[in-house]
């Protein structure tokens, strides 16, 4: 729902590449902690690839590749967002119905903002971005690890004759 | 600054339902001796001790009410305010709004359509860099469904407050029908003041969570009213007008311990302030629950009196049985009123300065009424604001023709009719729009319509907000303003429609993209038509 809400208010603005951006940067960018809907799906996804690559090397190939299909997805998403064109001097406002709650609600949000407040509450008022920065890199490696995890037990079980 | 009526009922409202909560139900003494002559601070004083309940009603210069009603003290025992899981807690507050209501009680603060108010540029808000900061803006980014619940836990141990937090939440959700989903904790102690500062925390630590609250705007009111005594106006009260008005809101406070949060606020700020100050002995649980609504026209040039019933949907007002009812109304202060009912010496109290009327409803008993009469044309004639969308949804790429239409449904004609529906095209770039977006008109006779058309060509996906169309006029020599309500048009997101614009959006990378993947794709079935298999297709 809250997906729906950030595309619903922004989508008018940031154009048609919004929602696939949106998509990408939520399956690349998982708090194992509180999104284990993308746990799931990329441990299946990566299980699946090894199950028929049927090979260790060949699993982890599957894997990695996965990841960085997503990967270049996303940045191609993202450089047409700004070709389009970003205008934030006129932030529409949320639209009837919707709420920004529904988009604190996504769970990136919350583990960033979490993390903010985290970090701003045990730094003395002086935020470390060092450690901001971590959480971030966390989240954008856990897929790679499920994945690639994932599609080796998948070709360790499945062995190819 | 001119303080008018609806600052000083804006203040007193705000005083009742927020600054000044009320010491409940514990109170062992119930009998209420009805006032010789109203003296505010004992009035408050009743407010506080006995608990209470308040009708308030508002009307502005459109004749459209601003509707309340709130009760005070009396929840507390359903609340268990005094049981284990609060123990520690400051206050838990938990409010819900549909509609522009956020928007509309700014404007009653003034500030909105340029009008003087606390907040308009010649009162309380800064000047800074030669523009005004706009509350408006703010709350556009807040959105029209906004429902929260903040609790804070002093002095406890991050677990405790924690397990405390989850006890209240599960005790609402059984107890009233609220649902829940966590947002944010915070905690505020001692290690975010940097070191330099030489700042030290009048508390330990303070544990603030906050939770979505997920219940339909419906189901929130209702769950709101559920904490409420049932007895009183509450009983023949129509509990749907606070659903179904085009802006409404419900809010509930409950401080465990009043005199807790009082020595907070003394140890933090070096003094209570005015309005605690004013009641220094309170201890103990207090609670505030209210609902409220914005409503359309009730009163035009033809009306001559206001049942306060209508308002409420009550056909008869019966009041607490246990602490105390008060029925106020608020009208705009260039309507004069000429009398009112049921009227005593001392259970009733009329203020022509700022045309206030307060009942003692308590000391009045069972009525079948509240009402007032002023003279015939002081509103403007009824006058309704419509707006259409054909097809009421579109695909990217698609239109809608949008019509906005203005009929005089009163029996007096308006004048200098001015109608502009604009405002979206400030926020939207990429919209592409023909036709007419605003008109002038010299005077529109009753039953009458006027109205402007034109067509809006969607490229992006999305929910577009259109601002409410404004129509300015002039009735019996005086200028008006309104406007229609805000609305949302969404154009969806079918898959080939979306995929066709982000193609022909991205040009030409992405069809460099496409033109890889149909090479791939002839590539691979080159290799199934000459049956040996391709690079990169797997075994299986």
């Amino acid at each position: 729902m809250g997906y729906e809400t950030l595309i619903a208010w922004l989508g008018p603005q940031f154009g048609n590449y919004f929602r696939p951006t949106m998509v990408m940067v939520n399956a690349l960018l998982v708090n194992p902690l509180n999104n284990l809907t993308m746990v799931a799906v990329w441990a299946i996804a990566g299980f699946l690839g090894g199950v028929i690559a049927g090979k260790k090397a060949g699993a982890f190939v599957v894997g990695l590749v996965s990841w960085l299909s997503c990967f270049v997805v996303l940045a191609f998403c993202v450089v047409q967002l700004f070709m389009g064109g970003l205008d934030l001097g006129s932030l529409p406002p949320v639209p009837p119905g919707e709420s920004l709650v529904y988009v604190l609600s996504v769970p990136l949000v919350q583990s960033a903002v979490g993390s903010l407040l985290g970090l701003i509450s045990g730094s003395g008022g002086t935020p470390d971005f060092a450690s901001l920065i971590v959480p971030v890199l966390v989240w954008f490696f856990v897929p790679l690890i499920i994945v690639t995890v994932a599609a080796i037990i998948g070709g360790t079980i499945r062995k190819k004759e | 600054m001119k303080i008018a009526c609806k600052h000083i009922a804006t203040i007193a409202l705000v005083i009742f339902l927020v600054v000044v909560p009320v010491a409940a139900a514990n109170s062992p003494g119930r009998q209420y001796a009805p006032a010789q002559e109203f003296d505010p601070g004992g009035f408050l004083q009743v407010l506080f001790t006995e608990g209470a309940e308040l009708a308030f009603s508002s009307i502005d210069q459109n004749g459209v009410p601003t509707v309340i009603y709130g009760q005070l003290g009396i929840p507390s025992a359903q609340l268990q305010l005094s049981s284990e899981m609060y123990q520690g807690c400051l206050m838990m507050a938990l409010a819900g709004v549909h509609g522009e209501l956020l928007n509309y009680l700014l404007g009653l603060l003034g500030n909105v359509s340029g009008s003087s108010g606390l907040l308009s540029a010649e009162g309380f808000v800064p000047m800074q860099g030669g523009s005004t900061f706009d509350p408006n803006q703010l709350l556009d980014m807040l959105g029209t469904e906004f429902n929260l619940m903040i609790s804070a836990f002093l002095n406890l141990d991050a677990q405790v407050s924690a397990q405390r937090m989850s006890a209240i939440a599960a005790h609402l959700q059984s107890t009233f029908g609220f649902t829940f989903s966590p947002l944010f904790q915070i905690r505020i102690d001692q290690s975010i003041i940097p070191e330099g500062m030489n700042l030290t925390l009048p508390f330990s630590s303070l544990d603030v969570y906050i939770y979505q609250v997920t219940n339909e705007f419906g189901p929130l009111v209702s769950a709101v009213l559920g904490v409420m005594d049932q007895d009183g106006f509450l009983s023949s009260f129509n509990q749907t007008m606070f659903t179904t008005a085009r802006a409404s809101g419900a809010i509930l406070v409950a401080i465990p311990d009043i005199a807790e949060l009082m020595n907070l606020v003394n140890n933090t700020m070096g003094g209570a302030g005015f309005a605690l100050s004013q009641l220094p002995s309170l201890s103990g649980p207090i609670a505030v629950a209210g609902v409220g609504y914005i409503g359309d026209q009730v009163l035009s040039a033809t009306s001559t009196g206001l049942s306060i019933g209508s308002l409420f949907g009550a056909p008869s007002f019966d009041p607490l049985v246990e602490g105390m009812s008060v029925v106020v109304v608020n009208m705009p202060n260039d309507v004069p009123i000429s009398s009112y009912t049921p009227v005593h010496v001392n259970w009733s109290f009329y203020d022509n300065i700022s045309n206030i009327v307060v009942w003692n409803a308590t000391a009045f008993g069972f009525q079948m009424a509240y009402n007032l009469w002023f003279a015939g044309n002081e509103f403007p004639p009824l006058i309704s604001i419509e707006r259409s969308f054909s097809p009421t949804t579109t695909g990217v790429g698609g239109q809608t023709q949008v019509t906005v239409t203005v009929t005089n449904e009163g029996t007096s004609p308006i004048t200098n009719l001015n109608l502009t529906d604009r405002g979206f095209l400030d926020y939207y770039k990429t919209l592409n729009v023909t036709g007419t977006t605003s008109i002038a008109v010299l005077s529109l006779a009753p039953s009458e319509s006027t109205s402007i058309t034109y067509t809006v060509t969607f490229r992006n996906e999305g929910t577009y907000t259109f601002p409410g169309a404004v129509l300015h006029y002039t009735y019996n020599s005086t200028d008006f303003t309104k406007s229609s309500p805000k609305d949302g048009f969404t154009v969806a997101s079918s898959f080939g429609s979306v995929l066709f614009q982000m193609i022909s959006d991205g040009m030409p990378f992405s069809g460099l993209v496409v033109g890889l993947i149909a090479l791939g794709g002839i590539w691979q079935v080159y290799g199934l038509v000459r049956k040996r298999p391709s690079a990169g297709t797997f075994q299986v």
